[in-house]
């Protein structure tokens, strides 16, 4: 089974050429595969079943500690109440004693253990009732807020608090405020789903920190709202300018992609948008194979029957292509 | 390539503080590859839906864990591949429990496409079906994912010269199933001689 000391081990050859670059039924056949693989699934629908998953065991989970989390403050609750009774019972007995006026400087002497029950009892006005102090829900004196808390409202899905703590952290200056404001604009678009209110915020970032870190960002937020705000021309305008910088460069197919669906769903004007898809032929993915179609329906709408065809036939040619059936019919729709 | 992946890098931070946006478009993005991966692995079209959904489950669990010395897609591919050998398990025991009951199997209940819609398809399948699981992995990986081999080495845990051997005698069982004319042996040593 083992190999003879006396042979030597072969060799393989690495990064062989692959079988669907070469000429011949292989190739042909695997290319064609990969159509079929990729074709008739339905991600929307793929995405909503897996959300209803996703909610539903996390209910059970829900469900399954907190009873046990429910248990076990019970339990601590009890032993705390059964714990701390017996002191107040001692203090009420010893204020009982003593003239109000000098139950503070009474208890000013006392031990630092019996010192902090002692206080707050001063504050129940009638003694003999053996209820609890009240306890502030908060500490008199809050600590200001921090990145790392708004996170964690973010994250536990508090949005509105984590927008109202960001906004508070972004009152500072330097880059933590700056980050923090951008934040406050990013989740009031992304989480609250108000992108007016995002605009507002991200105005408010351009004008503290015009040459900021974030500011490639913040300009992606900018049309991305404005789109979404139904504010058109502003999002065209600020993709444009996007577009030329260098923070615009890693995002020119997203922009692209919204410059072509504005152009061609909202301005009706398939010449502009052809011109914005054609940046994204080729590219894989749900994206490119959506605006390679468009582009050849936007081409064939513009009466290019020639370029139309021929941007069908690309199409066709990609591995990914899930409109094969309706480009197939413009495609023999076209050459009648 | 770069650019792709600090986007995926972004998008994996964005995800990780509970951007659901972030989250459906990662989604959007990696769903197709994912299936049809699955699809080539061997999990049949009734097993598909689950095995996809539970990948994106463990996805959504592990990824505030995801270490970025890798990239995002050799996590995804390796993740499929757990997700594949546990479908085609269940596949088999499901399989076994309907001989034993003598079930009717639930192909023969559903109408099947035409022969044309799917026939490539159908033929690859075969011709992979043929293969041994790890030869089958680096097959599909290198061939139909067009993934490099230092990045499958990573993928499948193992040295690139294993990726290679594994290639090279997956390569000739494809054709040979397919009725291709198969490629040559290495000049040493005999196959049987060498360990898989």
């Amino acid at each position: 089974m083992g190999v003879s000391p006396t042979m030597k081990e072969p060799e393989f050859p690495s990064e062989p050429p692959r079988l669907a670059g070469e000429a011949g039924d292989t190739a042909r056949l695997l290319a064609q595969a990969e159509r079929e693989f990729r074709g008739d699934l339905d991600e929307s629908a793929a995405f909503r079943r897996l959300e209803r998953t996703r909610r539903r065991r996390g209910s059970l989970v829900w469900l399954g500690t907190s009873a046990g989390v429910a248990a076990g403050l019970a339990l601590l609750a009890t032993g705390y109440r059964v714990g701390w009774r017996t002191t107040p019972i001692e203090l009420t007995a010893e204020v009982r004693r003593t003239p109000p006026s000098k139950v503070i400087v009474a208890t000013s002497a006392q031990p630092s253990r019996a010192a902090e029950p002692t206080s707050a009892l001063a504050q129940v006005p009638d003694p003999s009732i053996n209820t609890p102090p009240r306890v502030p829900a908060e500490a008199p004196s809050a600590p200001a807020p921090t990145e790392a808390k708004c996170r964690e409202w973010s994250a536990a899905g508090r949005i509105e608090r984590a927008v109202d703590c960001f906004r508070a952290v972004a009152r500072g200056a330097g880059l933590q405020g700056e980050v923090a404001l951008y934040e406050a604009a990013r989740l009031t678009f992304d989480g609250l789903r108000d992108p007016n209110r995002a605009l507002g915020l991200l105005a408010e970032y351009e004008k503290r920190f015009p040459g900021g870190a974030m500011r490639g960002e913040a300009a992606w937020l900018r049309v991305r709202a404005a789109r979404d705000a139904g504010r058109l021309d502003e999002a065209l305008a600020s993709s444009e300018a996007l577009l030329v910088s260098p923070a615009g460069r890693a995002l020119a197919s997203e922009l692209h992609w919204l410059r072509g669906q504005i152009y061609q769903d909202n301005r009706k004007d398939c010449a502009q948008a052809a011109s914005e898809f054609v940046s994204l032929v080729g590219e894989p993915g749900a994206r490119g194979d959506e605006a390679e179609f468009r582009r050849a329906g936007c081409l064939e709408q513009l009466g290019r029957t020639s370029d139309a065809a021929q941007a069908y036939e690309r199409y066709l040619t990609r591995s990914d292509a899930k409109r094969i059936n309706q480009a197939k019919q413009r495609l023999s729709a076209l050459r009648q | 390539m770069e650019l792709e992946a600090s986007f995926n890098l972004r998008l994996v931070d964005d995800c990780v503080e509970g951007n659901s946006r972030a989250w459906r478009e990662l989604h959007r993005r990696y769903f197709p590859i994912a299936s049809a991966f699955l699809r080539k692995l061997g999990v049949c079209d009734r097993d598909l839906e689950d095995a996809t959904q539970e990948v994106f489950l463990q996805v959504h669990k592990y990824l505030p864990r995801f270490r970025r010395e890798a990239e995002l897609s050799t996590w995804l591919y390796r993740i499929c591949i757990t997700q594949a050998r546990q479908a085609r398990r269940r596949a088999r025991v499901s399989q076994a429990l309907r001989g034993i009951l003598s079930l009717v199997p639930a192909e023969h209940l559903v109408s099947q496409p035409a022969f044309c819609e799917d026939a490539a398809r159908r033929r690859v399948e075969h011709a992979l079906a043929a293969l041994p699981a790890g030869e089958r992995a680096a097959f599909v990986l290198y061939e139909m994912e067009g993934v490099p081999g230092k990045q499958i080495a990573e993928i499948l845990r193992c040295p690139e010269a294993t990726v290679w051997r594994r290639l090279h005698y997956a390569r000739e069982t494809f054709r040979a199933a397919l009725g291709a004319k198969p490629e040559s042996p290495p000049e040493s040593s005999a196959r049987e001689q060498t360990k898989r």
